[in-house]
């Protein structure tokens, strides 16, 4: 999937010639500070805004995984799934994998922070689609909760292999989950860093990789 | 439905029960003294006398006949404008250039003369129906801009996110558009229904509609029966409060269900 791109919002320039591949089956993290563009750049990829330049590779139907679990909610668990195009008989498997089964009657008013982006999650899993978008998902949780995910969210990716384009600001989810970093400075990108090893990587360690990214970002 | 949404319900009828009844209260308080302070019969009835005839009208076949034709008519009148608000809503809300060709008409429409216009109508439409044209020249502006606003108060990140998952449109609809904005649609309707009762008697009293609550109320005018003039007010009344009250409750249900 490769982008080049420029996009400006009024006088404010975004992306001038914004270039970036990602490669089938990773999952890349997108590393800036907030404001830089990263949820911009996700909505270019999931079609949702205007831009200049091209696009190529992106396939017809991508999942999108929001800051906010975006729950329609006056339906169920179940039914929101349904909603965004889940396959009945694969809601039962991705409710019992991202341990919510029991709330599949449940409406998002009766669940707590982390079961609703648990529900966002299963319904970026459940559908088709083979690229996931993820802007700052486990941004509003607590340390416990966002490890607790991050581990879900690196276990239903391994199963599935879906190609993922994650952006953050939080250089411990990049470190995590990512299995490359581009960091995102000023519209450009300042540093491709690989990141070897299995995810989910343990948090709190990677000191070496974290100090690297921390160095671009502050330099 | 759980404790809560039962107690809830309950504090919320006893107070809007409770604000009625004072209000009632207040308004009869008023009339006894007014009526003693003018002390004309012809001009304003004693309150007594008025109910007694309320009682006499519930009892009469005739004014159950009237009721019911004016209360046909209100359905008419409110089940059009409704339909075709909706629809034309919903279309104006997704397609911008239909909501542009509307406006003017819909403004023209809002800006009319609706009694003076009724006479014109009369002609046309005859004493029957020219009631439901004039309240659906009034109702179907407001219900229309009233579900246009609902409408525009649906979710955008929900939007945003049914359009990242390519949810269909019939989908949409039923379980977005529809349940965000069915409270207040229905809070819309309910006063819509009241008003839509007003305008039909309204009409019916200067198009002199035979067998109406209109009709009757014209009648009793010629004939100077003051107490049944007020009488067929008072029930008038009681009937679009009743309705507004329906209008109010079936919202509550549906925002908490929504909600």
């Amino acid at each position: 999937m490769k982008i080049c791109v420029s996009k400006s919002y009024g006088e404010k320039c975004v992306f001038e010639n914004f270039a970036l591949e990602v490669e089938e089956g990773e999952i890349l993290c997108v590393l800036g500070e907030s404001g830089g563009g990263k949820t911009t750049l996700l909505n270019i990829l999931a079609g949702l805004i205007p831009y200049e330049g091209e696009v190529c590779g992106v396939p017809k139907d991508v999942a999108y995984i929001f800051q906010e679990p975006r729950l329609l909610p006056n339906l169920t668990v179940e039914q929101n799934l349904l909603y965004a195009g889940g396959r009945y008989e694969f809601i039962e498997e991705i409710l019992q994998k991202t341990e919510i089964l029991d709330k599949r009657d449940r409406r998002p008013k009766e669940l707590s922070g982390g079961e609703k982006q648990r529900v966002a999650i299963a319904r970026a899993f459940v559908s088709d689609a083979p690229l996931l978008l993820l802007d700052e998902p486990f941004s509003s949780l607590d340390t416990a909760r966002k490890i607790r995910l991050a581990t879900l969210f690196a276990a239903l990716w391994k199963e599935k292999k879906k190609t993922a384009v994650f952006v953050t600001h939080d250089i411990e989810e990049a470190w995590m989950l990512a299995n490359r970093v581009v960091v995102l400075k000023g519209g450009r990108i300042a540093a491709d860093i690989r990141v070897q090893g299995d995810i989910p990587r343990k948090f709190g360690e990677g000191l070496e990789v974290k100090e690297k990214l921390l160095n671009v970002l502050l330099g | 439905m759980s404790k809560i949404d039962g107690k809830q319900l309950k504090k919320i009828l006893f107070k809007n029960v409770a604000a009625v009844l004072i209000a009632a209260a207040v308004l009869v308080v008023v009339w006894i003294v007014a009526h003693a302070a003018v002390g004309n019969d012809l001009l304003l009835p004693d309150f007594f006398d008025c109910m007694r005839q309320v009682g006499v009208l519930l009892k009469d076949g005739g004014f159950w006949l009237a009721f019911w034709h004016t209360l046909s008519r209100v359905l008419i009148a409110f089940v059009f404008s409704f339909a075709l608000a909706l629809i034309f809503a919903l279309i104006a809300y997704m397609v911008p250039w239909f909501c542009r060709i509307l406006s003017p008409a819909v403004s023209m429409l809002r800006s009319l003369p609706t009694l003076a216009v009724l006479l014109i109508v009369l002609v046309w439409a005859g004493a029957a129906k020219a009631p439901i044209v004039v309240a659906f020249m009034t109702l179907f502006p407001s219900l229309y801009a009233g579900i246009l606003a609902a409408l525009s108060q649906v979710d955008g990140e929900l939007l945003e996110m049914s359009r990242v998952y390519k949810v269909s449109m019939k989908k949409r609809v039923l379980q977005l558009y529809i349940p965000s904005a069915a409270p207040y649609v229905l809070r819309e309707a309910g006063a819509a229904l009241a008003f839509a009762l007003k305008l039909i008697v309204s009409a019916e009293v200067l198009a002199n509609t035979w067998k109406s609550l209109g009709g009757l109320m014209q009648e009793a005018k010629l004939f100077y029966e003051m107490p049944t003039l007020f009488a067929l007010v008072v029930l008038t009344f009681v009937v679009g409060l009743a309705l507004e009250i329906l209008g109010a409750i079936t919202a509550f249900f549906v925002e908490r269900r929504v909600k």
